[in-house]
């Protein structure tokens, strides 16, 4: 048996081997870096521009438009709270074994649907929200009808479509992930089931 | 590219391309796997607390990467597809005939390890890079005592592949 293992360790460190291209390399790692500082960045900012207008036009604002900033402001620190955790969580998991990793890799995944879906929920939500907040404007008397209606529709159209990218690339997330889960069950099964005898 | 990873690369990056060969057989998806193993473990370098050997360490980190690969493509790699490997440049020393009969034992064991279950496989590759049971076990999460029965009957399938092109 010693035999046998030293010549199979002796075969198998002899197989040719690449290098790997360390010019691309660099150019990846380089701009990996970029993409998350981005991402954070995006998070962060988006955040603190909220938390500013809180900030700083608050005697601009009357209650309402306050307490909808306000409820936009909460909403987005939550958000970027849980999308640095998340990141966090995938860097921390590519350090685990395999098993763990895998069972990691299926949970983030499922996350990422959950995201998904909550994006595209939060999609509507913000159209309900500010058709919500032209009518209680309204109500308020702080605009005529006319004024009301031209600024609802304009506001709606706008949202509409500036999130309608959104909506479409959550759908895709959807799509894609739920397909990535399905490959992930069938690896586990596959190592669970491993005729090897041995149960894990 | 700092100067440190540079040295690891130099220390493990043979082993890093034995990693992208036990998941990949095709040439060009085999080069692909290894700058995603290599990316990944530049990335995890920079979290490396000395807990395990840097070895054990990046290994595990190289191998579920490898595992991620597989996912994706979500079929194991069929061996037929290899067809690339062939032996490092002869070295003049040995003689054609041996060459060529060692050539054949590599791909061999190439396409027998290939075909292994996945833990199986990942099992039977580290103990080929010297990995002991408990670091073995530290990369793939299967009991240390469990390594061994895995390991030998894996080894006995592997020996007869290889016989049969001696």
């Amino acid at each position: 048996m010693s035999n046998n293992k030293q010549s199979l360790d002796q075969l198998w460190q002899n197989q040719q081997t690449q290098l790997p291209n360390l010019e691309e390399l660099s150019r990846k790692f380089k701009s990996m870096r970029r993409k998350q500082w981005l991402y954070m960045s995006v998070d962060v900012i988006s955040t603190l521009f909220l938390a500013s207008w809180l900030l700083f036009f608050r005697e601009t604002m009357n209650q309402l438009m306050f307490i909808f900033i306000l409820i936009m402001t909460i909403f987005s620190l939550g958000a970027t709270v849980h999308l640095v955790w998340l990141r966090r969580f995938a860097l921390k998991n590519t350090l685990s074994n395999t098993q763990s990793y895998l069972q990691g890799l299926k949970n983030q995944y499922i996350n990422n649907i959950k995201i998904a879906k909550f994006t595209k929920f939060t999609i509507w939500l913000s159209l309900l929200i500010t058709l919500v907040f032209f009518v209680l404007a309204w109500l308020n008397h702080d605009w005529d009808t006319a004024t009301a209606i031209k600024k609802t529709v304009i506001a709606t159209l706008f949202i509409a479509g500036g999130l309608y990218p959104m909506w479409k690339w959550s759908n895709k997330r959807i799509i894609k992930y739920t397909a990535e889960v399905e490959k992930l069950e069938s690896l586990e099964q596959s190592l669970s089931s491993e005729d090897d005898g041995i149960v894990t | 590219m700092n100067r440190d990873f540079q040295e690891t690369l130099d220390k493990y990056g043979a082993l890093l391309s034995r990693v992208a060969s036990t998941y990949e057989a095709n040439h060009h998806l085999q080069q692909e796997l290894l700058q995603e193993i290599t990316l990944a473990v530049w990335q995890a370098l920079t979290r490396f607390k000395g807990e395990s050997s840097e070895k054990t360490y990046i290994m595990r980190v190289a191998h579920n990467r490898a595992v991620n690969h597989v996912a994706y493509h979500a079929k194991q790699p069929k061996s037929d597809t290899y067809c690339e490997v062939s032996e490092p440049a002869d070295n003049g020393k040995a003689s054609a005939e041996s060459t060529l009969q060692k050539e054949k034992q590599i791909d061999s064991l190439l396409v027998a390890v290939r075909k292994l279950p996945i833990q199986t496989r990942q099992i039977v590759t580290l103990s080929m890079e010297g990995l002991s049971y408990q670091e073995i076990s530290e990369v793939n999460g299967v009991k240390a005592n469990n390594v061994g029965v895995i390991l030998n009957r894996a080894r006995k399938t592997l020996m007869e592949q290889i016989q049969h092109v001696e």
